[in-house]
């Protein structure tokens, strides 16, 4: 088939919605260091830091949708795709562009949304649909019900609750708080003054570096834990299960605490300790085990 | 600063617990949002309260020992373990900050127990706390009022939620409440485990912060 049939046919068999989605390109002035707000309750948000004092935005409103692109004068500029029914049922796909050093707020629904480039704050919140953020981030605040979350090369405050998603931190630093009901939490890569884990009954796995006064903070209630650390680390590790097992490659064996009870508990030291690992579960397993150089 | 960010922080503002810059930043903030101020002050005064509450401050005196005992057998690690006495006061903030959220976000509703909405008969926490110490009792008896008026919200709010998404949430619920049994069947095995009972009240705080996220999510629509 011909390129120009070809398109035909794609057109002829575009579903209704397509045709009805309009295109936006508009631009904005902006505080190289403001607040990028933005609201998209259905469809897609992709921002992207660039070396411009401007925001710019692309892509495509859904029918009964409008893209409202507002500066108030002083260092917030605020994108919203605007509806007078119910937002859910328009689908916009957005691509914004932001002042690299802006700090940007997103709000969506069903929606999913990807940041990358951005060195301020950033603070996303969705209900379906995943959240990633890439870069090197000051402050990062990231919350999806039904999604994933992956992080990678945020440095500072990172925080990352997810219910139903998982929450997968890649190569960050600086101070962690991460949760999930459900997921599999892990952190591959990096090093960290302060982590502090959370988990239900997903599994978690930790594949990084502690600083050497770092506390490492692991709760779950049936989730397995997996620590891969280093020969050589230094600390003072706790651990205890209440009934799973637990396993170790760096130091002595578990033992119970009380022949009433399953619980078993592990204190013990590597290297000159310092920095304090802390693991705690009802009835997953933990196992510690040594990383690979 | 915005007011999600306070409200990330207004327990431990309160509680004396930020650094300076981020305490700083938090009370220019309260200077110009009087809403935020409010909530402070909600928060303060309900503090104020369950501190002036005998079984709020500490537990018995017949029981503090064993619990101060197996919280000094941990001395080494001070950071990690703490007393019930936060534990407690932290649920309380939790309802009352949430009693203003949901004031702030639907109007003002009567916190009361309200059933599951999908939860299986089995799944229904035992009758009573789980737990015998008296503060910690306390502690889950605020969480679970606060988790029931969240789905109360919730379900007010199933217009927003499509089918699937409340299945999901409420799978989710059902998780954390199978959780939940779990820990209260260990607790039988040993009652007076201080890992065991914090790991209740932890779970519990977390339906909560589940149930809030869904909800503060839906009030956006």
């Amino acid at each position: 088939m011909k390129p120009r049939a070809l398109v035909l046919a794609a057109l002829v068999s575009a579903p209704a919605w397509l045709a009805a989605q309009t295109t936006v390109d508009q631009k904005h002035p902006a505080a190289p260091d403001g607040i990028v707000s933005i609201e998209n309750m259905s469809g897609s948000v992709k921002v992207t830091g660039w070396d411009k004092a401007e925001v710019h935005v692309k892509g495509t409103v859904g029918n009964g949708g409008e893209l409202s692109l507002t500066g108030g004068g002083g260092k917030r500029t605020h994108v919203e795709i605007e509806s007078d029914h119910n937002p859910m049922g328009v689908k916009s796909d957005l691509e914004v562009f932001v002042p690299q050093a802006s700090s940007v707020e997103i709000e969506g629904f069903n929606a999913t949304i990807s940041v990358a480039g951005v060195t301020g704050a950033v603070t996303a919140e969705t209900v379906n649909g995943s959240i990633t953020q890439s870069g090197a981030s000051k402050q990062v605040e990231l919350q999806s019900v039904n999604g994933d979350i992956q992080v990678a090369k945020a440095s500072g405050r990172i925080q990352a609750e997810a219910v139903n998603g998982s929450v997968v931190l890649r190569d960050a630093s600086g101070d962690v708080e991460a949760s999930t009901v459900n997921g599999k939490l892990q952190v591959i890569g990096g090093s960290f003054e302060r982590v502090q884990i959370e988990a239900v009954a997903g599994p978690v796995r930790f594949e990084a570096a502690l600083a050497s006064r770092g506390t490492l903070s692991i709760e779950t209630v049936s989730g397995p834990v997996e620590l891969l650390l280093p020969a050589s680390v230094s600390a003072d590790f706790q651990l205890s299960s209440f009934s799973g097992r637990i396993t170790n490659e760096l130091g002595p064996a578990a033992e119970k605490r009380s022949k009433w009870t399953p619980q078993t508990e592990l204190s013990f030291s590597t290297g000159s300790g310092g920095a304090r690992i802390s693991v705690e579960t009802l009835s997953g397993a933990i196992d510690i085990r040594k990383r690979l150089p | 600063m915005t007011c999600h960010e306070l409200d990330e922080r207004l327990d431990d503002f309160v509680d004396g617990r930020l650094g300076d810059r981020e305490s700083t930043q938090v009370q220019a903030h309260l200077a110009s949002c009087a809403s935020c101020r409010e909530r402070a002050q909600q928060l303060r005064r309900l503090l104020a309260h369950a501190a002036a509450l005998p079984r709020g401050v500490a537990p018995p005196q017949d029981l503090w020992p064993g619990i101060r005992e197996r919280i000094e057998r941990r001395s080494a690690w001070a950071g990690f373990w703490v007393s019930w006495q936060p534990i407690a006061l932290a649920a309380a903030a939790v309802v009352a900050a949430l009693a203003a959220f949901l004031w702030n976000g639907s109007g003002p509703i009567a916190v009361r127990t309200v059933a599951m909405p999908s939860a299986t008969p089995s799944l229904r926490p035992a009758a009573g706390t789980g737990t015998s110490d008296p503060v910690l009792a306390e502690a889950v008896r605020n969480y679970e009022q606060a988790a029931s008026a969240l789905l109360e919200t919730l379900q007010r709010r199933r217009a927003v939620l499509s089918a699937e998404d409340l299945a999901r949430v409420e799978a989710n619920i059902q998780v954390i409440d199978r959780a939940l049994v779990e820990v209260r069947e260990a607790l039988v095995k040993d009652p007076e485990s201080p890992e065991l009972n914090r790991m209740l009240v932890a779970t519990h705080k977390k339906k909560v912060d589940v149930l809030r996220r869904v909800v503060h999510l839906t009030t956006a629509l």
